[in-house]
């Protein structure tokens, strides 16, 4: 298991007065943590390798848990550190690796190949329709389609990969690679010839819902690397999961949603 | 200038030595620390011993690659590359090292010990590789043999597999109860735990409406539902706080275990950085080969204390060999005799002048750094300053600042920088450099005095010629385009050769679709030869009509530099630059190969 930075940083501890959120790990489990929390963890750590960088709690090691316990979870901020800790554990034995990081480090984790995320939402009645709207375009970003750089035709694919590209002074009339960020600004600038678009991956682009409906009403939209989305994980908060499952009919996909696991009362299969 | 470094940073940007040393790629933090400190040593001694280490290495590689063990290369690199950086101080007594540190040095430990055992005998002496220390072998003895990874481990201590075990059984207890209250809780109120510290219920259980013993502790989610937790059941709060005990019991055992590690550490701590400072020799002696070994390369010579003679044959610069190779442009190596202390490079434009002072402090700079040098001759003085003094250092060099103690580079065209015109800079860059080659100095020179008139540049020139030639130790080269400057006893001329006037002329009536910087790089021809009074004439005019210059406007201005010399020569005139001069005044960057000359 392995963070993307410090949740909150300092000043969330310093609001929580001091304590961490911890996380249980058995047995034989991986995790990433500062130094600082390694000792009073009681999972008798033992200290595989440091990784790059550190913070206002030490520097940041990779154990593996000899005993079961409670850990804090502490991992690298940048992409390479990020890289780093992942292909180290992969070393040590790992087969399946938890990246738990704020929505802001997807852009992380989509680097990383073979990489699917899950968004944990909670959802209540007064932010029903800007959470649906947020849902219905990270599904629709999720779902763009994986360009195929042989012959610039679009195609789905169901992995995430990451494939070789030409740079964006490689244009031609109907095809334009962007690198970057695609905003309304560069949609703007797009020459009417343009039909095929592509950008590194989803989350690169950063349109409201509109412009985006737009530009692909016009043109096609593809990623050059694409990272598997698994869904979203929804907490409710003052709504019915009938009521919720009504509102994202027809924006989302209902396989897409899941409710959240501490939930009572048979989620949203009930409904 | 850096600290230890013979050589300032406006000669090592001019000579381009730090691109070529971009591809030297240490793989320790050791390693890496003395590629970044870029020492440029003065001491022979020292050289040698670096020289002496490099050559080691390629025959220990030797060695291995006739008995076909390639692979054991790449084992020693991959244990160089696993080596981490040691924690300083290795500490003792009331503030011992940490687990994480104890980590470290067990990592290196470990690794460290693969590599010696990799190494032959020959390879172990000369890179005087010591046993690993008794008191790390010691510290981490009870560990499992081989391992890098860090632990507090049952055999280091005998109260830890029994506290160990009851903590075992204390979690295999608490499991039990835990599944046991959550079934009880599950029969009694249908919610089902399974394992999770908190549910979210629509309702709250009937238990709870006024229960006197609950089994939850609840708080409201939202209207409908609560987040309830289940409070510990009979036994469990017990079984917590007995294992609290235990853990602490448990801590202050292993501190005592790494407190006892980390002293018997720091028993070997002196032993342990000599084993640091054979990993520093290993890894900059198989990096060091890896770039400047092997054909094409050759072991520098110095000459005992007094020599001054500087000879260069097949010397390459090899950055700009690299660029004329993608470019398609013919490279040619430079053959260089100075036995004189001053010297003057005449030359026309784009001949190749710059180059050649380029090339030189590229030489022996990557020399005096330790290395051995793209040349197939390399016979020199230890120079205890190199510097340089000229056009401040193009963003294509590297990235390194011309800024230096000694004023650095010169700029363009007289702007003024810190009150200072580009004379300015360039006078006070040489005062020091005067000043800080007492002792001896290799100074190159590239077009001093460009931006001042001819007569008083050439005086200053001369001047500064004959102090050189008079200094002991210095080896001063100017490249430049006046040809006024008086003759003085111990200095040299040379000139290079520049253009071949016989092939250009033949070029010149071709429609060629050459590209006219691959065209001009085919009819230089960058050679020194000895120069004579006479000068060679100007290849300016034809340069520039070789470059796409309108042949009219060529044409007249050849005939208007031909009737200035004619006027200069019966005396009736006194044209600047035209006094048998090389051309046009000032340097412009050429684009052969990219190069200035």
């Amino acid at each position: 298991m392995l963070g993307i930075g410090f949740e909150g940083e300092a000043k969330e501890l310093e609001s929580r007065g001091g304590r961490t959120t911890r996380l249980r790990v058995e047995s034989g489990e991986l995790f990433a943590s500062a130094t600082a929390w390694l000792g009073g963890t009681g999972t008798c750590p033992e200290i595989l390798g440091l990784l790059s960088g550190s913070g206002a709690f030490g520097r940041l090691a990779l154990a593996r848990a000899r005993r079961s316990g409670e850990v804090v979870l502490v991992g690298p901020e940048s992409n390479g550190a990020t890289a780093e800790a992942i292909a180290t554990m992969r070393e040590e034995g790992a087969t399946s690796i938890l990246v738990d990081g704020a929505f802001g480090r997807l852009t992380q984790v989509a680097a990383l190949p073979g990489a699917r995320f899950f968004a944990a939402m909670i959802v209540d009645r007064a932010g029903l329709a800007t959470a649906v709207a947020s849902m219905r375009r990270l599904a629709t970003l999720a779902a763009l389609p994986l360009a195929d750089s042989r012959s610039s035709a679009a195609s789905m694919k169901d992995v995430a990969s990451i494939r070789p590209f030409p740079a964006a002074s490689d244009r031609t009339d109907e095809v334009c690679h962007i690198d970057g960020a695609l905003t309304a600004g560069r949609v703007a600038s797009l020459s009417e010839r343009v039909e095929l678009v592509t950008v590194e991956d989803f989350t690169k682009i950063f349109l409201e819902e509109a412009a985006l409906r737009a530009l692909r009403a016009r043109r096609r939209l593809c990623v050059r690397r694409s990272v598997e989305f698994g869904g979203f994980v929804v907490a409710l908060r003052g709504l019915g999961a009938r009521e919720f499952l009504e509102a994202t009919e027809g924006a989302v996909d209902r396989g897409l949603l899941f409710p959240s696991p501490y939930e009572e009362g048979g989620g949203f299969d009930a409904a | 200038m850096r600290p230890e470094s013979a050589a300032t940073d406006a000669a090592r940007a001019f000579s381009r030595v730090d691109d070529f040393l971009a591809a030297w790629r240490p793989l320790t933090p050791w390693g890496r620390d003395e590629k970044e400190a870029g020492r440029v040593l003065d001491d022979l001694a020292a050289i040698d011993a670096v020289l002496d280490l490099t050559e080691a290495w390629a025959d220990f590689a030797s060695r291995l690659r006739a008995g076909s063990d390639d692979a054991a290369l790449d084992r020693v690199a991959f244990h160089l590359g696993r080596l981490p950086r040691l924690p300083e101080p290795i500490r003792r007594g009331d503030s011992p090292l940490d687990a994480v540190e104890l980590f470290a040095v067990r990592k290196f430990a470990s690794n460290y010990k693969r590599i010696s055992a990799l190494l032959d005998g020959e390879a172990r002496r000369a890179f005087d590789f010591p046993e690993m220390p008794r008191g790390v072998e010691a510290a981490f003895a009870p560990l499992e043999e081989g391992g890098e990874s860090f632990g507090v481990s049952d055999a280091c201590d005998p109260r830890l597999p029994e506290l160990r075990r009851r903590l075992g059984e204390i979690d295999a207890r608490a499991n039990r109860v835990r599944k046991s209250e959550e079934e009880r809780v599950l029969r009694a109120t249908g919610i089902d735990f399974a394992g999770r510290d908190f549910v979210v219920s629509p309702e709250l259980p009937p238990l709870e409406k006024g229960e006197a013993d609950p089994l939850f502790d609840a708080e409201p989610w939202d209207g409908h539902s609560h987040v309830l937790r289940r409070r510990p059941g009979p036994g469990e709060m017990e079984l917590g706080d007995e294992r609290a005990v235990l853990l602490e019991e448990e801590r202050l055992v292993e501190a005592e275990v790494i407190a006892a590690m980390s002293n018997s550490i720091a028993d070997s701590a002196d032993a342990l950085a000599s084993c640091v400072a054979a990993i520093a020799r290993l890894d900059t002696s198989r990096s060091r080969s890896l770039i400047a070994f092997g054909p094409g390369f050759s072991r520098p010579r110095f000459a005992p204390n007094g020599g001054e003679r500087l000879s260069i044959d097949c010397g390459r610069l090899v950055p700009l060999e690299a660029e004329c190779g993608l470019a398609g442009l013919k490279y040619c190596p430079l053959r260089l005799e100075l036995p004189e202390r001053a010297v003057l490079i005449f030359g026309s434009n784009m001949g190749g002048k710059t180059v050649v002072l380029e090339t030189a402090l590229f030489l022996q700079i990557l020399a005096q750094s330790g290395f051995h040098v793209p040349a197939s001759t390399f016979e020199a003085p230890v120079f205890p300053f190199i510097h340089f003094v000229g056009e401040a250092a193009s963003p294509r060099r590297s990235g390194k600042s011309a800024a230096s103690p000694v004023g650095g580079g010169t700029g363009r065209g007289g702007s003024a920088e810190g009150g200072l015109s580009g004379f300015g800079r360039e006078i006070a860059s040489l005062v020091e450099a005067m000043r800080l080659s007492t002792e001896g100095g290799l100074l190159a020179f590239d077009e001093f005095a460009r931006t001042t008139s001819s007569g008083e540049a050439e005086a200053l020139l001369s001047a500064l010629l004959a102090t050189f030639a008079a200094r002991p130790g210095v080896k001063a080269v100017f490249a430049t385009h006046f040809r006024g400057v008086a003759r003085a006893p111990g200095t040299r001329r040379l000139r290079m050769r520049g253009l071949d006037r016989e092939a250009a002329k033949r070029a010149q009536g071709r429609e060629e679709r050459m590209d006219p910087v691959a065209r001009l790089n085919s009819l230089m021809r960058y050679e020194l030869v000895e120069d004579s009074d006479e000068g060679s004439g100007s290849d300016a005019l034809v340069v520039a009509g070789l470059l796409g210059l309108d042949p009219k406007i060529v044409e007249e201005a050849s005939r208007i530099y031909s009737s200035a010399l004619r006027r200069a020569d019966d005396g009736s005139a006194d044209v600047a630059g035209t006094r048998g001069g090389d051309g046009d005044r000032g340097p412009e960057d050429s684009p052969i190969g990219g190069k200035n000359s």
